[in-house]
């Protein structure tokens, strides 16, 4: 059976009480000095008005960049892009991923080297994806193209139309995410106890049955981690839209993210963009509180 | 299991150790500059730079100053334009970083604007800033003030042609146009122009044509003219009559060009050495006058030396000085000249025969007289960051250039309003 | 006899041509996910050092390993590639000690600030990195940390361990506590539960945040740009980067690069995966 909920220092027996400290306290030291002090640095920034015309010298200005910041058209512009980018992103690398992850959790002779060619985008760093896939997206030497004429099908204009441009980027980042899912979800199906499956065909239970009510909610533990932490790493990532399509073509494969980066590093207007990116951080609070409350996801399976 | 456990355990943790060691190491030695022993004292200078093949051009110079000036080590980094910008601004303020930079003089407008650099005109001497080109120094000016030591001038697009393909260099768009209808004729999959369609420092030239520029006198962006309509109606045009590709970074024009399947490319003078490296047999020439309008103007800057603001100590000063004098001496620009094929701004060097009977630089010559010098003010930053959009959109064909020149204006006035 | 042999191989509720389309989708969709990969290997074998081919040959004309031999022996690409292990190996190693202790309190017990523990974990990822670039440089000089190894593997330790954690608090919960009270009633203390029964049996989950923090470790490079001026540093990737410019990469050379760049994290990830297959405890605890 799964899981148990977790319980007292004092229930578990040969545990002391300063246990569970003992185990956090390295973990929680070194992120206090290496990510909380360049967080805080980060949300002071916001308050200043340091560009660069104040690079030494800074004020603090208050609330004046976030006025500037919501105020701004183009931020819910952007806003809605982020959101069709991390639901495009993350429901297809999850979907993949887990179609994947079904087929390969069986008696299979050779899977180990489907597997291993499956989770080979995951080994590859962003740059060199991006790198890659970008030659073949361009309209006359790229692969893609070239396929599509050897098919008779017109060429595609890649990467300079912005939405086959949007629709270029979120291929990439699925190819790059569908690995990841596809082993968190390898993971969750073997622990998946055989009796289940075995009582619900006893049952009569259909395929989408048994997906629906057995897999699922036994892969809730690991998949909503997963996903929640998919999301906000979807949702800030610059890099593999920069690489690809440098945000073009005309700015409209622009998310959120990469108008922090043009603000802060192009610009110099390193008090604007930290506070756009406080505003960025608050968003994606909410969402997490909001989403990890409704699947209660950081409790187990059976509760 | 639990043996083997142990065995890992043991070699990770010896691991951990050698590299916490390793760290030790390498702070330690930092940790220990400061106490030298009396004289001479070697100082250590650091130069950041961003030219093409550093280390073809740089090292073998920066051995000869090492030999002849034993106490002073200089360690060359090379970093990206943009990073370099963005790592300088960084360094600085955490107090750190190279004592000289150098690379483009648009970096100018930010390193002065930000602090990061300081003035140089007491920091040399009158006699050795009047062997330098006067224009290139003043190009290095801003609020009175002279912030760079410019070694060249140049980094102008010129029209390069591949001789096996086209013989002669079309005069002006009407010949182009001829040329590109017979060429496209006789091979499908060819190309009669290529450049870089995705950077606005390409459409620069032919906004220069019509007679038009992104400042005024008051440095003001005027980024919807006529002028800018006509040059965007331009880009459009040749891409309707095939003239270049549908889509083509820097990278594709390059690919085209060196694979026989362009037959010009509009590019600048560090990438000649490219193309002769594959014993191309190939032209430079004046970009082709407009028909009906004027010869484009592309941008020429300079590359400059700028000295950090933390450079205060007598000692690193001195150093800083024979470092930068010496790289701008008649020797080392000649040499230097003859690998990047720029014109050197020591005005001894820049009369010598050497560069004046190169046959890449006579050609280029004709360029650098129907040209104009890239505005090095921080604004500029943001004119490339609002027209770079629109020239793609117009390129694409998903705006009009009316539009484009509107919102590129309206994009630009409003940003250079926020960078305040 | 044909019935016993497809149930020694196979899963007995897989019918025949269940099979062969299973078998048929997985190899076009390796395939199809392979080709971007191959196709780096392409642009390293050209002898042009173009970006861009006009043909669409797996193998191109003039294939030449000319490009690996000038990256293996000309450039400090060992050198680049043996810092890069260096620190994506401590980093995997720590992250994983310090995520395993603190997933299993988490998961075992309830204690103050449990909650707010985790939702920290997931807070620290929100934050868009371009911001936090300045504080980070500022507090490694302050350190002294600047070109040194410490320097990469603290941050990227800090940056994986959120996941990390997440990861092994999820496996953990899989594992029944049914298994920590039989080692208790023995007279074992928590240490000792924890060290010889729940690790060995959350082996899986530990792969992958290996895995997880290896690659961060192992690809990074907008910090590592900043930190790392002194070339003997280098790690991969600021090494390659050091080999773009502007105008005139060599993409060929690039291009070998970045293979011999993927191949140890490659290696990895073979050899991990066993670990990923063992499955999870289950079964251990009868009745």
């Amino acid at each position: 059976m799964a899981r148990e909920p977790a319980v007292s220092p004092g229930l578990l027996p040969g545990a002391k009480p300063w246990n569970p400290y003992a185990y956090t306290m390295p973990a929680l030291a070194l992120m206090a000095v290496f990510v909380i002090y360049p967080l805080a640095y980060g949300v002071w920034l916001a308050f200043t008005n340091m560009s660069l015309t104040n690079f030494w010298t800074v004020k603090f200005i208050w609330f004046r960049n976030f006025y500037n910041v919501i105020t701004d058209l183009d931020f819910y512009v952007l806003m809605f892009r982020s959101l069709v980018w991390t639901v495009s992103c993350v429901v297809f690398s999850v979907a993949i991923g887990m179609w994947l992850a079904i087929l390969l959790n069986r008696k299979l002779p050779g899977k180990a080297i489907f597997r291993l060619f499956l989770i080979l985008p995951w080994a590859i760093p962003q740059y060199i994806a991006a790198l890659s896939w970008k030659t073949m997206f361009q309209h006359d030497f790229g692969t893609i193209n070239l396929v599509l004429k050897q098919l008779h099908i017109s060429p595609v204009p890649w990467l300079s139309h912005p939405t086959w441009a949007f629709a270029a980027v979120i291929l990439v980042n699925v190819w790059l995410g569908f690995p990841f899912m596809m082993m968190i979800c390898l993971g969750g199906l073997q622990s998946i106890p055989y009796e289940l499956y075995e009582a619900a065909d006893c049952d009569g239970g259909t395929g989408w049955n048994k997906f629906r009510h057995i897999t699922l909610p036994m892969l809730r533990p690991v998949l909503v981690p997963a996903i929640t932490l998919s999301v906000v790493w979807t949702f800030n990532l610059v890099n593999v839209i920069y690489l690809v399509t440098g945000g073009g073509p005309g700015n409209k494969t622009d998310i959120l993210v990469s108008n922090v980066y043009r603000t802060g590093v192009d610009f110099y207007r390193y008090g604007y963009a930290s506070a756009f990116s406080l505003i960025i951080f608050l968003i994606l609070l909410v969402f997490a509180m909001l989403f990890v409350w409704r699947t209660r996801g950081d409790e187990g399976a059976t509760e | 299991m639990t043996l083997r456990k142990k065995a890992v355990a043991i070699v990770l943790s010896a691991f951990l150790a050698g590299s916490l060691l390793a760290g030790c190491a390498a702070t330690k030695e930092t940790k220990k500059e400061p106490d030298q022993p009396a004289a001479p004292k070697v100082v250590e200078l650091v130069f950041w730079e961003q030219e093409e093949a550093a280390e073809k051009v740089f090292d073998p110079i920066l051995q000869k100053f090492m030999d002849a000036n034993k106490n002073i080590k200089i360690t060359r980094v090379h970093y990206e334009t943009e990073k370099l910008r963005t790592n300088f601004l960084t360094a600085v303020q955490g107090n750190q970083g190279p004592q000289v930079v150098f690379g483009p003089d648009d970096n100018v407008g930010v390193f002065a604007t930000a602090g990061v650099i300081q003035p140089l005109d007491s920091f040399f001497d009158a006699s050795f800033l009047s062997t330098l080109n006067k224009t290139a120094l003043d190009g290095n000016r801003l609020n009175g003030k002279l912030w760079g030591v410019p070694d060249r001038i140049g980094n102008q697009l010129m029209l390069i042609y591949n001789k096996a393909l086209i013989p002669n260099a079309p005069a002006n768009t009407d010949a182009v146009y001829k040329f590109a209808a017979d060429f496209k004729a006789k091979n499908a999959d060819k190309y009669a122009l290529v450049f870089n369609q995705t950077e606005p420092f390409w459409l620069a030239p032919w906004l220069g044509a019509y007679g038009g520029s992104v400042f005024n006198d008051k440095n003001e962006p005027t980024l919807d003219t006529p002028a800018m309509v006509s040059a965007f109606k331009l880009m459009q045009d040749l891409k309707a009559k095939g003239v270049i590709p549908k889509e083509s970074d820097y990278d594709a024009a390059e690919a085209l060009f060196k694979d026989g399947k362009a037959a010009m490319i509009i590019n600048g003078p560090w990438s000649v050495g490219g193309y002769l490296d594959k014993k191309m047999d190939i032209g430079i020439a004046k970009i082709p006058q407009v028909s009906g309008a004027g010869w484009p103007k592309p941008y020429t800057s300079t590359k400059a030396y700028f000295v950090s603001k933390l450079v205060t100590d007598k000692d690193m000063k001195d150093a800083v000085k024979t470092f930068i004098q010496y790289m701008n001496s008649e020797e080392t620009q000649k040499t230097l000249a003859a690998i990047h094929k720029q014109w050197p701004t020591n005005t001894k060097a820049n009369e010598s025969d050497v560069i004046k009977n190169d046959p890449v630089m006579k050609q280029a010559a004709a360029q650098l007289e129907s040209a104009t010098p890239m505005p090095i003010i921080a604004q500029m930053r943001v004119v490339w960051d609002t027209w770079k959009p629109q020239m793609q959109l117009v390129i694409a064909g998903q705006a009009t250039p009316e539009k484009a020149a509107k919102d590129a204006q309206a994009d630009c006035v409003k940003k250079i309003a926020e960078m305040k | 006899m044909k019935i016993r042999f497809k149930h020694r191989y196979f899963e007995r509720g897989d019918s025949v041509p269940k099979i062969i389309a299973i078998y048929v989708t997985l190899t076009i969709v390796a395939l199809l996910t392979f080709y971007p990969i191959w196709n780096i290997f392409n642009m390293a074998l050209r002898p042009q050092q173009t970006l861009y081919s006009t043909s669409l040959r797996l193998i191109p004309e003039n294939a030449t390993l000319e490009n690996f031999r000038v990256m293996l022996f000309e450039k400090p690409l060992l050198g680049w590639m043996g810092n890069s292990l260096i620190v994506a190996g401590t980093t995997a190693l720590l992250s994983v000690v310090l995520s395993a202790t603190a997933g299993y309190a988490i998961s075992r017990f309830k204690f103050r600030g449990r909650k707010g523990f985790l939702t920290f974990l997931l807070t620290t990822q929100m934050f868009p990195a371009p911001m936090l670039l300045l504080p980070t440089f500022l507090l490694l000089t302050r350190l002294g940390l600047l070109n040194s190894y410490t320097g990469m593997i603290i941050p990227y330790v800090a940056t994986s361990i959120p996941f990390s954690i997440w990861m092994m608090k999820g496996f953990y919960d899989t594992v029944p506590i049914e298994l920590e009270y039989a080692a208790a009633i023995d007279g074992a203390s928590n240490w000792t539960t924890f060290t010889k029964i729940t690790v060995p049996l959350a082996a899986p989950a530990m792969a992958i945040a290996a895995l997880f923090s290896f690659m961060t470790g192992w690809s990074e490079y907008v910090v590592a740009r900043v930190i790392l001026t002194k070339a003997a540093m280098y790690t991969l990737p600021v090494g390659l980067v050091t080999l773009q410019s502007a105008f005139s990469t060599e993409w060929g050379r690039y291009s070998a690069g970045a293979l011999l760049t993927m191949i140890p994290a490659a290696v990895l990830f073979v050899l991990f995966s066993r670990y990923l297959v063992g499955g999870l405890t289950l079964g251990s605890v009868k009745g």
